[in-house]
């Protein structure tokens, strides 16, 4: 493996680690999985299983729309931390923020766009 | 017959310019930019000047709380049929759509979970996710 190789494994598995920290240490959460995929000045994340188990059960027991009241409120917490780790990791500035979460799905999808593609990447 | 097939390349176009064409026909308002990006099973879309000139008004008058409610509602409301549209030029089910916005920049971005990863002439060029 060259360097660069070794730098990005280095980066995507503290990516990984920083956000699944943010995610226990706030919501007692763990996540099942953090994908993620950097095209030029963009870092495209998925994350599997952010749904808490209060969220799974409103949604079972009809009350979908608080759910999502409640992810909105999670997120809106949870994303500007995962967004400061994206920054401090890759040393970009982060121009743009995009995310959303399905709660039918477990998942959430973010897309975090760079003002410069990051160096040494 | 995979000389049939799309390459990426092209696929990736062809969805781009049939989503840029799909949101003058559906909101009157041509997006700049739009680019897509398969990698495995899933698909970022980015569209650059995705805001309406109904919204930017809200934005510029300070309703920047309606205007977000005014987008997160177009945005449900358009995407059963953007679900259709990438279905049919993909030939591979939609299994969910993420969606998000920022008026400030202009910028929409989604994420398509697919079902599977599109059949195209080159698949060995569609990055694999890493976790």
């Amino acid at each position: 493996m060259n360097n660069k190789v070794i730098r990005i494994k280095k980066i995507e598995s503290l990516l990984s680690r920083k956000i699944k920290d943010v995610y226990r240490d706030r919501l007692d959460h763990k996540l099942d999985n953090v994908s993620y995929k950097l095209f030029d000045r963009t870092l495209i994340i998925t994350l599997d299983g952010t749904i808490t188990s209060p969220e799974k059960l409103l949604k079972d027991n009809d009350r979908l729309d608080l759910a999502k009241q409640v992810r909105e409120t999670i997120d809106s917490i949870i994303h500007p931390r995962i967004q400061d780790i994206i920054e401090e990791i890759l040393d970009v500035k982060v121009v743009d923020y995009l995310s959303d979460t399905t709660i039918d799905n477990d998942i959430t999808g973010a897309i975090a766009v760079f003002e410069f593609k990051p160096k040494d990447i | 017959m995979t000389d049939n097939l799309l390459t990426r390349g092209q696929l990736e176009r062809k969805l781009s310019q049939k989503i840029q064409a799909f949101y003058n026909r559906n909101l009157g308002h041509q997006p700049s930019k739009v680019t897509s990006q398969f990698f495995d099973a899933k698909l970022a879309v980015i569209i650059e000047d995705s805001i309406t000139n109904a919204e930017q008004i809200l934005v510029d008058e300070g309703q920047n709380d309606l205007a977000e409610k005014v987008r997160s509602n177009l945005d449900d409301a358009i995407q059963p049929e953007l679900k259709q549209l990438i279905e049919e030029i993909t030939q591979v089910k939609v299994v969910d759509i993420l969606s998000d916005a920022t008026l400030d920049t202009g910028r929409t971005g989604i994420i398509v979970v697919l079902s599977k990863t599109p059949k195209v002439r080159n698949p060995e060029n569609i990055p694999k996710v890493k976790s």
